[in-house]
């Protein structure tokens, strides 16, 4: 088994957990961006958000919104950062679906993403495709 | 009501809307930070985690899901990023909850918040608390 994270589900390798449930794992980033940084990960393997069932998808969120709280109250934090990177294109460097819960307070210096616009037209034609994608 | 995404929801602003369902609505970032950025938004106004219901945030990650399988075909991107900024300070900007998906490609620039380590004892200390908050 290579999956760290599975690994850690099974016990094989030691993890701050912060909460287990039948299908969920919580547990603390050891290489965090502020303190208090947590994964959340489905129990079973699942490299990505195509391939988890919706009921294990809404488990996890679940000890999203459970843990957030507490995350942002024990970092003396104002606000977190929800956030999962889809594809090792999109920077997930463990390849089992998991979100991050990063604490944060005005001012920390993370920054943002920057923000672009559209040419004429552009808007439209992309909600086309996306559209056309949902089916 | 102020509130922008609220007035999008009722159709009261206009939107490139790519998504509906009971709870939820998706539309374009007019201000993309790649292509077809879209906001997954719940219809009930919540302004935070601490306020959605479990219903609406399931609802919003089902819904999550579907877009990014859409973005993935539709536009041909290798991935895709989910971001939720949870609070002003977390850069929450408008507040009524709301996920971003952002489509990536390799080489995209987007990069990643530095990562740190703990000293010695530091983990159990966060541990400690955060179970306690539970």
């Amino acid at each position: 088994m290579d999956c760290i994270f599975c690994q850690i589900v099974q016990g094989c390798r030691p993890a701050a957990k912060i909460l287990e449930n039948e299908n969920v794992l919580a547990f603390l980033d050891i290489a965090p961006v502020a303190f208090g940084h947590a994964l959340v990960v489905p129990k079973k393997h699942y490299a990505r958000l195509e391939d988890i069932p919706i009921d294990e998808l809404s488990a996890v969120i679940s000890v999203v919104q459970k843990i957030g709280p507490a995350v942002q109250a024990a970092a003396a934090a104002a606000g977190y950062n929800v956030s999962l990177n889809n594809g090792p294109a999109a920077g997930q460097v463990v390849p089992h679906l998991h979100f991050h819960l990063i604490p944060r307070r005005t001012g920390d210096g993370l920054q943002l993403w920057p923000q672009n616009r559209y040419d004429e037209g552009g808007l439209e034609k992309m909600a086309q495709a996306i559209i056309a994608a949902l089916g | 009501m102020d509130c922008i995404f609220c007035k999008i929801v009722l159709g009261d602003l206009p939107s490139y809307k790519v998504y509906e369902d009971s709870r939820v609505v998706a539309f374009l970032d007019v201000l993309p930070i790649s292509p077809g950025h879209t906001i997954v938004v719940p219809k009930d106004h919540a302004p935070d985690i601490e306020s959605v219901s479990e219903e609406d945030f399931a609802a919003l990650a089902l819904a999550v899901k579907k877009i990014g399988r859409a973005i993935t075909e539709g536009l041909g991107v290798k991935g895709y990023s989910v971001l939720l900024d949870n609070k002003s300070a977390a850069n929450q900007h408008v507040p009524h909850l709301h996920f971003h998906v952002v489509p990536r490609e390799e080489g995209d620039g987007l990069g990643r918040w530095p990562q740190g380590c703990y000293n010695e004892g530091e983990a159990e200390v966060i541990l400690k608390k955060i179970t306690k908050n539970l």
